[in-house]
């Protein structure tokens, strides 16, 4: 049984306190993908995305009595996995043998002459993003992976507005460089 | 409009969240000012980049989902009930509450069921509960539960007093098995996943399928196959 398209996320949840189970898996398939994305990007691409992702939902059930529809479903959703992230990432630094980081983010960066095929260009960037800082990367993929506004992604993260944007300017300035040491130019 | 207060505006302007008066003031500065052009182009060629990084397929555990939290619940209700500590208590307590924790191999190409039946302390039966798990990929997916009286393509509610689960897929390991016994326990089973004959069908022939499980599992004598029950 599928719930209508355009069912909203409030009322799904809202059907979730009720104990509709359809109501959590349309709520699942819907997010699935985007929390996916967001695990992988906020932890790399070394993650246990589809754990963690099971994690995130774990949490939404379990805390569906607590929710309110005071702010958009994603701002709360996109919060929860952070933590989620947050979590694993306070974990493995527990494991020094095991890097958050895929070991890609940390080699040297290829020549600007060597031809950049597009897988190599998207598995360039997103080792980039990974060898953010947390509190930049976090920012940075809530606000442009998540399509959160900066004040969600502040509501999201606790900080301050001012503080969420010039993270998320950071963030890109500081991918920029890395990109460009990575051989990836602007414009290219 | 002065580069140090476009400054702080270029972000909001490339991802479109400036008011519109605002972000006329910001484009009127930017046709005069090739420096501030330059830094916009910047932030909107970093994020076409970021828009190249491919995106990952994920497919959540329903059936995990669903256990990890009966689990905790179950834990939490026998905890606050008994007041005991520790899960060896937990499960020596649900084994004096008659929930049977069987453990069943299951081999690949085997059809599992899980049916059930309700007796209230009243001794009245309320309602018939039923676990079906809709596997792909063999993986458990899909938890639904089923209200007697209430129709569903994948149940047949076969008397009064059962309402019967069917499922059709292979689930490899112990592991899947134990997430429909545990779904099947949150949601307030007291029959347990059993095993039928393996056929692969999504439709075993009912009243001797469910005969042959209730004769194996809970020793009743096993009844000749018959016809349909009313209501499949």
């Amino acid at each position: 049984m599928d719930q209508p398209l355009d069912t909203s996320d409030h009322e799904l949840m809202r059907r979730c306190r009720n104990g509709d189970a359809w109501a959590f898996e349309a709520l699942v398939r819907r997010w699935q993908a985007p929390v996916g994305r967001m695990v992988s990007h906020l932890l790399g691409p070394a993650a246990e995305v589809d754990d963690l992702c099971q994690e995130v939902f774990v949490r939404i059930l379990r805390a569906r009595e607590r929710y309110r529809p005071s702010h958009s479903f994603s701002t709360w959703l996109y919060r929860i996995t952070l933590n989620v992230a947050r979590d694993s990432r306070r974990r493995q630094e527990r494991r020094p043998s095991q890097s958050l980081v895929s070991h890609d983010a940390r080699s040297p960066a290829p020549t600007p002459a060597e031809a950049l095929a597009r897988d190599e260009l998207a598995d360039t960037v997103a080792a980039a993003v990974a060898a953010l800082p947390d509190e930049l990367r976090e920012v940075l993929v809530l606000k442009h992976f998540g399509r959160l506004s900066f004040s969600e992604v502040a509501l999201a993260t606790g900080l301050p507005l001012s503080t969420a944007k010039s993270r998320v300017q950071a963030a890109l300035k500081q991918l920029r460089g890395e990109l460009r040491r990575r051989g990836i130019t602007d414009g290219e | 409009m002065r580069c140090e207060e476009l400054a702080d505006l270029l972000l909001p302007l490339a991802y479109d969240e400036l008011d519109g008066a605002t972000a006329e003031r910001c484009r009127r500065h930017l046709a005069g000012c090739e420096a501030c052009r330059a830094e916009l182009a910047a932030i909107e060629e970093t994020r076409r980049l970021l828009d190249q990084v491919p995106k990952r397929q994920t497919q959540v555990d329903l059936a995990a989902v669903c256990l990890r939290l009966a689990r905790e619940q179950r834990h939490q209700r026998l905890m606050l009930r008994y007041g005991l500590v520790g899960a060896a208590a937990a499960a020596m307590v649900a084994a004096l509450l008659g929930v049977r924790l069987l453990s069943v191999d299951i081999e690949p190409g085997r059809m599992v069921v899980a049916w059930h039946e309700v007796e209230r302390p009243a001794t009245t039966v309320d309602h018939d509960r039923a676990i079906v798990g809709r596997d792909t990929d063999a993986r458990p997916t899909q938890v639904v539960e089923q209200e007697r009286g209430q129709s569903h393509p994948d149940l047949a509610v076969e008397s009064p007093l059962v309402a019967r689960a069917r499922a059709a897929q292979t689930w490899p390991g112990r592991r899947d098995y134990l997430a429909v016994r545990d779904t099947a326990l949150r949601w307030g089973l007291d029959a347990l996943p059993v095993v039928t004959p393996a056929d692969n069908s999504t439709s075993p022939t009912r009243s001797s399928t469910y005969s042959a499980l209730r004769h194996e599992f809970l020793d009743e004598p096993q009844s000749p196959p018959d016809a349909e029950a009313p209501g499949a």
